[in-house]
């Protein structure tokens, strides 16, 4: 009876513990996040009104904000996460099976909670065009071709998030393992960045450069585009899972 | 009471072998003194039992169970190592604390505000602006409000001030009774913690030395204090450990089983007989050239 009792307290503990993380990295880490695209929506606002003032504005000054500068953001919370919260939550009795699936949920999150804010962020653009009577529009290398295909939006960003996120978890845990494993993992995560970003069309910035300079790829459909980055993020995942599965977890000095 | 066993237990750092074939069995519920020299694989050791890293070879069973990633075992165990385990040492400590609360099913968040005050930790101060010796003080508070199950202490006493390392053994102590578990200190201020010790484990080179209640280990031997002739004549043909003398006082520390007659015949001619010291048995015990076996 004592055991019974025992084995079903483990079982609610390990059932209501795994959650704990994601839910409190989220709390801080969207928090941050929320406050850096305020400051990044005022600084592209600013931009557009600058160039009204003293040369042309059109286009969209968000899309060039946010085709490079979240991508870099969720690739190094990611590394930051491999690397300082992996050793700390198995030194408080989690496992690296529960920790990569935490790791998992948290990315999932907190790419789709970006990629919402992408979003926002195109519709307050184009509505302060729209009030100013500016020509708001999108470039190329995008699944989207207006701020109001909010669908398109949230599938192109939410992909591209989990593909940069999962490639930044690769590179910190794999030099959190050691040197060598985090400059093999540097050398690999930037393919499938890079293949996601040229099945998009992605013009400039990113890894991709390296490879437009010997190879410009074809229009691809947006279905086929997302199953790209789908299975890049999928071959990434299992590259960090190699990794980290039976990660040692060193002494570090604090 | 967790109890732990290892069996074959084989671990190598690229040419270096940290555990060479360790195995040995505790029982739940009791105080264990790891000792060893520097480097002779205590360290890897706890990393191991606590699933840090994984053995090349051997068998691990806490509480008749693998540990390597099964969270219904390593839920259970604390391992506080010299440095302490924190996401990110920009943290202030009650952080710390309310991070260590979602994850330890026996966290006791009262007994760790009281340990606090008892190392004298402000809960408002970054990890990053504690000193060694405060640092190592917050490990503690983390190792013993765990309340695990198997807790285990690797060295956490590193740059503590004497009065808190007395701290720090008394929380042990205290703690132990009123919540008896399995706990394994790894040290060398082997005479400041000997007391609270029940059993000691001595590794060397990866491998077992001894592993033995700490009476049965003193009793190894003896010290033998009087008059120069007598304790001379007492030591004549034993192993001699440590000796000393101020005049025509000796104290002779012997190495080997004193019989039951020696004794009485020690005490007849003005000997004083006391239980050998653990550092030094442990200094023999260890030394390369010592015959442990």
């Amino acid at each position: 009876m004592i055991a019974r009792s025992r084995v079903a307290e483990q079982r609610h503990s390990a059932s209501r513990i795994p959650w704990t993380f994601p839910r409190r990295m989220l709390e801080d880490h969207l928090a941050l996040s929320g406050l850096l695209w305020l400051g990044l929506l005022v600084v592209v606002i600013a931009i557009a009104v600058g160039n009204a003032i003293w040369g042309s504005v059109g286009g969209s000054y968000w899309d060039d904000a946010v085709s490079s500068i979240p991508q870099w953001y969720v690739a190094f919370m990611a590394g930051f996460l491999a690397y300082s919260f992996l050793p700390a939550l198995i030194a408080h009795g989690q496992t690296r099976r529960e920790f990569g699936q935490q790791a998992l949920i948290y990315s999932v999150v907190f790419s789709a909670a970006l990629a919402l804010l992408v979003i926002i962020g195109f519709g307050v653009e184009a509505a302060v065009f729209a009030v100013m009577d500016w020509p708001h529009g999108i470039d190329g290398g995008h699944l989207f071709t207006s701020s109001g295909q909010v669908h398109l939006i949230f599938a192109e960003f939410l992909m591209r998030f989990l593909v940069w996120s999962s490639a930044g978890f690769l590179v910190g845990a794999g030099f959190y393992r050691s040197e060598e494993a985090g400059g093999g993992a540097l050398a690999v995560a930037w393919i499938p960045v890079a293949i996601t970003e040229m099945a998009l069309g992605t013009q400039y910035g990113s890894p991709i450069v390296l490879f437009r300079l010997v190879w410009e790829p074809p229009t691809i459909h947006p279905l086929i585009v997302l199953a790209i980055g789908v299975a890049a993020f999928a071959v990434t995942v299992w590259m960090a899972w190699k990794v980290v599965r039976d990660i040692p977890i060193r002494s570090k000095s604090t | 009471m967790m109890t732990v066993e290892t069996r074959d237990l084989m671990l190598r750092y690229r040419e270096t072998t940290a555990l060479d074939g360790l195995s040995f069995a505790l029982e739940g519920g009791k105080i264990y003194g790891l000792l060893g020299r520097n480097g002779s694989g205590k360290s890897t050791l706890l990393s191991v039992l606590a699933a840090f890293r994984k053995a090349d070879e051997g068998d691990i069973l806490i509480d008749g169970e693998p540990v390597f990633e099964n969270p219904r075992v390593t839920r259970q165990i604390a391992l506080i190592r010299e440095n302490v385990d924190v996401p990110d040492t920009d943290d202030k400590i009650e952080r710390v604390l309310e991070f260590a609360a979602c994850y330890r099913p026996n966290w006791d968040a009262d007994y760790a505000a009281r340990l606090l005050d008892v190392f004298e930790l402000d809960p408002k101060k970054k990890v990053k602006e504690l000193s060694r010796g405060k640092q190592s003080a917050l490990g503690a508070v983390l190792g013993l409000a765990a309340r695990a199950p198997l807790t285990m202490f690797d060295e956490t006493y590193l740059g503590m001030d004497a009065p808190s390392r007395y701290r720090f053994y008394d929380a042990i102590l205290d703690d132990y009774i009123a919540h008896p578990r399995t706990i394994i200190i790894s040290t060398h201020l082997i005479e400041e913690v000997a007391r609270i010790f029940e059993e000691v484990v001595i590794i060397d080179k990866g491998r077992l030395v001894l592993h033995e209640p700490v009476e049965t280990l003193t009793a190894r031997g003896a010290t033998v204090t009087g008059p120069a002739e007598q304790v001379e004549a007492f030591a004549d043909g034993q192993t001699i450990l440590n000796e000393r003398q101020l005049g025509r006082t000796k104290s002779v520390m012997v190495y080997g089983q004193v019989t039951d007659e020696q004794r009485q015949h020690a005490r007849d001619t003005g000997l004083d007989l006391e239980p050998i010291a653990l550092q030094d048995l442990f200094v023999y015990l260890t030394n390369s050239k010592g015959d442990a076996q």
